[in-house]
C-alpha cells in the first residue's frame, strides 16, 4: 500500500520533471516495443476508469503496436507511446525519458540538462510570457530583469513563433501550461551556462540580458523513480495595514522535507490574524501530504476529498497536528487561512485547495488552477524510461471533479502587467483584505 | 499477525501505514472442519510444526529482524527493522530514501503511528484493537481465541502450488484467507483486507525463501500486491533477546498527543 497510500501524485505536464524532455539516444528497438507493450498493458490494468474515458484501448494498441515495432529511434519509439498515452484525452499520462529522469536537477555538463535555474517564472498574459516573479538573490535579478516585462526570445529563438505552434484547439488552462514549459525549458540549461534573453520593458523598450543560470536552489528530493525536486518553503509577514499579523507559507513542491517546515512556520504563525498559503507555481507532489498540512489548520479528521480508483475509494482525511516539532502540545491553527492559486498550480496542490475550499476551511484567491489533479504512479519501463500514469481521480468532498476543471477561487485575481510592473500582488492584497474583514 | 510473521508484519503496516482493523477480543472455540478436507487446527498444527514447532516460538522473549522493502516498479527502496517482545508490544521502521522513516508502534497499551507524509498520529478504536493484535509476539501460533472460525475452505492452487485455503475469521467478524502448502505445511500466501487511514484496502501477499532464523523457520521474503502495485519485503537477519524494553517507549511526538 506504500506507494498507493503515498499516493504519488506528481505533476505531469507542466513540471519541472516533465520539462526535462530531452534528444534522444539511438533505439534499441527490440526493448521499445517491450516498453510499449508495458505501458498499454499497465494502464489496461490500473486506469481508475475501465472505459478508458471512452476510448477503445484495444484498438489503440492494435493501431500503434505496428508503428512501435518499426521505430527507428528511441525519439519515434517515445513519439508512439506518447502518441498513445495523448488518446486518453486525460492528465497525468506522460512519458518520462530515462535521461531527463536520471538526470533531473542533478548537474553536470550533459548536453540538454536543464538543471541550471534563472531565478525568474512567468506567466501566459494576453498571448505574451511576462516574468511574474524574480527570485531575489538569483541570477535574473543580478541581471536587472524585473517583474511585469514580456520575454520576446531567449538565446536567439523568437518566443512568439514557439507560442503560435501550439495547438488552436489547446483549452485555455492547457495553453497557459505549455506557454510555460516551452519558455521555461529554454530559459533553463546546464548550469554555469549564460542564457541571453530578449526582453520587453513598461516602456516597450527591448532590453537584452545575459543570465548566469545558477544550480537551483533547494533541498534535493528524490523519491523512487521521479526525478530529482528542490524543495523551498518561505515564510515571511505579509504587508498588512492597522496592525494586522499575516503570515505568508509558501512551498514549491509536495515532499516529505516540506511537512516538518511547514509546521515550524505555523508555528511562528501561531498567534497571527491569517494565514496565507501560496501555492502558486507548486505543480503537486505527493497527494498523501495533504492530510497532514490540512491537518495544521484541523481540529477533526474531516474527510477533504475522495480518490477513485478501478477498484475502491479512498479518502484523504485530516490528520490534526495537536503536537508540535518540539514534542509540545497544540491546537491546529484556527484563525482564517486563505489559499493563493494560479495556473501553474496543479495536482497535489489543486487537491489541498480544492479539498480546503470544500469544507470552507480556507478561502482560494488568485486565477483558475491547471485542473491537472489526478493522483499517479511512477512505473520504469524495459527501456528504462518511466511512464506517468493516473490510477485516481479526485474529487473533493462536495463531489467535484478537478481534472479538467481545476479549483476556481473564490476571489479572482486576474494578472495584470500593470500591477507586475508596479510590484503589486493583487491576489496576496485581496486575501489579506479578507483576513481584515474576518477579524473584525 | 501470522506466520512467516517477520515479513507479514511488515506487510501488515506496509499495507496500511498501520491503520485500522478490526476485532476484538474474546473467543470462542470455534474451529470448523469440511467433510473430506483436513480441520482448519490441524493445517494450523501442522504449520507450526513446520516452523520449529511451538516450544522453538516460545522460548525467545523478544527478537530484532532487519531486511529490505523495496516497491520495484517505482523504485522505492529501503531498509526495515521490526523490533517485538511478548505479549504484543511492536516497533516497526522503514526507512526510504527521499520520504524518510515510517514508524508505527504498540507499547501494550498505545498504538502509534509516524508517517512522513502526513505527521504522527494515535491509532484509537478498532485500530488499536488491531494494532495489539498484530504486535501478537506469538501470532503464528494462530490462538484459537483470537478466532471466531477457522474453516478450511478448499484444497485449490496459491499460485501454482497445491495448497489448502483456510477461511479464519475474526471476532469482530473480519475474514482472512491463508494458504498452506499441501506438500510442506507452510503458509505460502494469504489475502487480507484492512481500513486503513484512507479506507479499506486489501492485499494479497506469497511468502517464500523459508530460512530458519534461531531454530524457527520463517519466510524470508514476501511479495504482496496492492491495488496493482507490488511490493517486496526480504528479511535478512533476526536476533533473539538483545532487546532492552526501553526500545518500546513512545515517541516524543507520540507521548505529546496522549498526554
Amino acid at each position: 500500500m506504500l506507494v498507493r497510500a503515498l499516493a504519488v501524485c506528481l505533476l505531469l505536464a507542466g513540471s519541472p520533471a516533465a520539462a526535462l524532455a530531452q534528444p534522444a539516444p539511438a533505439a534499441t528497438v527490440p526493448a521499445g516495443l517491450a516498453s510499449f507493450d508495458a505501458a498499454w498493458q499497465i494502464i489496461r490494468d490500473t486506469h481508475f476508469d475501465p472505459a478508458f474515458n471512452g476510448v477503445d484501448w484495444n484498438r489503440v494498441r492494435d493501431e500503434l503496436r505496428p508503428r512501435a515495432a518499426v521505430a527507428g529511434s528511441t525519439r519515434e519509439l517515445r513519439a508512439v507511446i506518447q502518441q498513445m498515452l495523448d488518446r486518453l484525452g486525460q492528465s497525468h499520462f506522460a512519458l518520462l525519458p530515462s535521461e531527463s529522469v536520471e538526470g533531473a536537477g542533478r548537474g553536470g555538463p550533459r548536453s540538454g540538462d536543464l538543471s541550471g535555474d534563472p531565478g525568474l517564472d512567468v506567466r501566459l498574459l494576453d498571448g505574451r510570457v511576462v516574468v511574474t516573479s524574480v527570485r531575489p538573490d538569483g541570477p535574473a535579478s543580478a541581471a536587472g530583469v524585473r517583474t511585469g516585462w514580456f520575454v520576446q526570445s531567449i538565446d536567439g529563438e523568437a518566443v512568439a513563433p514557439l507560442l503560435a505552434r501550439l495547438p488552436a484547439s489547446l483549452a485555455t488552462r492547457l495553453r497557459h501550461v505549455e506557454a510555460w514549459r516551452t519558455v521555461t525549458t529554454r530559459v533553463r540549461g546546464r548550469s554555469g551556462s549564460t542564457a541571453r534573453v530578449e526582453f520587453a520593458d513598461g516602456t516597450g523598450r527591448t532590453l537584452v540580458r545575459a543570465i548566469v543560470r545558477q544550480p537551483e536552489p533547494g533541498d534535493p528530493v528524490t523519491v523512487g523513480n521521479l526525478p530529482t525536486f528542490f524543495v523551498r518553503v518561505t515564510t515571511r509577514a505579509a504587508q498588512a495595514p492597522d496592525g494586522l499579523k499575516v503570515g505568508v507559507i509558501g512551498f514549491n513542491v509536495w515532499m516529505t522535507p516540506v511537512d516538518a517546515l511547514v509546521g515550524a512556520a505555523v508555528d511562528a504563525w501561531r498567534g497571527a490574524d491569517g494565514i496565507i498559503l501560496d501555492l502558486r507555481g507548486n505543480p503537486g507532489g505527493l497527494a498523501a501530504m495533504l492530510m497532514g498540512i490540512s491537518g495544521y489548520f484541523l481540529d477533526e479528521p474531516i474527510v477533504l476529498g475522495t480518490m477513485k480508483t478501478r477498484e475502491r475509494e479512498l479518502r484523504f482525511v485530516a490528520n490534526p497536528r495537536r503536537v508540535n516539532a518540539a514534542g509540545e502540545r497544540v491546537k491546529p491553527y484556527a484563525g482564517p487561512v486563505a489559499i493563493l492559486v494560479d495556473s501553474m498550480t496543479g495536482s497535489a496542490s489543486e487537491c489541498f485547495a480544492g479539498g480546503m475550499q470544500a469544507i470552507g476551511r480556507a478561502r482560494v484567491f488568485g486565477q483558475p488552477s491547471m485542473g491537472q489533479a489526478l493522483p499517479a504512479l511512477f512505473d520504469r519501463l524495459p527501456n528504462g524510461d518511466v511512464l506517468l500514469h493516473a490510477y485516481g481521480d479526485f474529487q473533493t468532498s462536495r463531489g467535484t471533479r478537478l481534472e479538467g476543471r481545476g479549483v476556481v477561487p473564490d476571489e479572482m485575481a486576474p494578472l495584470s502587467r500593470d500591477d507586475l510592473l508596479a510590484g503589486r500582488d493583487l491576489a496576496m492584497s485581496r486575501a489579506v483584505e479578507w483576513i481584515r474583514r474576518s477579524r473584525r | 499477525m501470522r506466520a512467516p510473521q517477520l515479513t507479514s508484519r511488515v506487510a501488515r503496516l506496509v499495507l496500511i501505514l498501520l491503520a485500522v482493523g478490526a476485532l476484538a477480543g474474546a473467543a470462542q472455540d470455534a474451529v470448523r472442519q469440511t467433510s473430506d478436507l483436513p480441520a482448519a487446527r490441524d493445517v494450523i498444527r501442522r504449520f507450526v510444526t513446520a516452523i520449529g514447532g511451538g516450544d522453538a516460538v516460545r522460548k525467545y522473549k523478544s527478537r530484532r529482524a532487519i531486511g529490505r522493502f523495496e516497491v520495484p516498479s517505482q523504485g522505492l527502496a529501503g531498509d526495515l527493522e521490526v523490533l517485538a517482545m511478548p505479549p504484543d508490544r511492536q516497533v516497526v521502521r522503514i526507512s526510504l530514501a527521499g520520504l524518510g522513516d515510517i514508524r508505527n508502534g504498540f507499547d501494550g497499551k498505545v498504538a502509534w503511528l509516524i508517517n512522513p507524509m502526513t505527521g504522527p498520529m494515535l491509532l484509537e478504536g478498532q485500530a488499536r484493537d488491531h494494532a495489539r493484535m498484530d504486535a501478537d509476539f506469538y501470532s503464528e501460533l494462530h490462538d484459537e481465541s483470537r478466532f471466531k472460525t477457522m474453516e478450511t475452505v478448499a484444497r485449490t492452487e496459491f499460485e501454482g502450488t497445491p495448497a489448502y485455503k483456510l477461511r479464519l475469521v475474526r471476532a469482530s467478524g473480519e475474514d482472512d484467507i491463508e494458504f498452506f502448502s499441501v506438500d510442506t505445511g507452510l503458509l505460502i500466501g494469504s489475502i487480507i483486507s484492512r481500513q486503513s487511514p484512507m479506507g479499506p484496502m486489501e492485499a494479497t501477499s506469497s511468502y517464500s525463501d523459508y530460512k530458519d532464523f534461531g531454530g524457527v523457520l520463517a519466510a524470508a521474503r514476501m511479495r504482496q500486491k496492492v491495488m496493482g502495485v507490488e511490493q517486496v519485503i526480504v528479511i535478512t537477519r533476526v536476533e533473539y533477546d538483545t532487546l532492552d524494553e526501553g526500545v518500546f517507549a513512545l515517541p516524543p511526538q507520540i507521548k505529546a498527543l496522549v498526554k
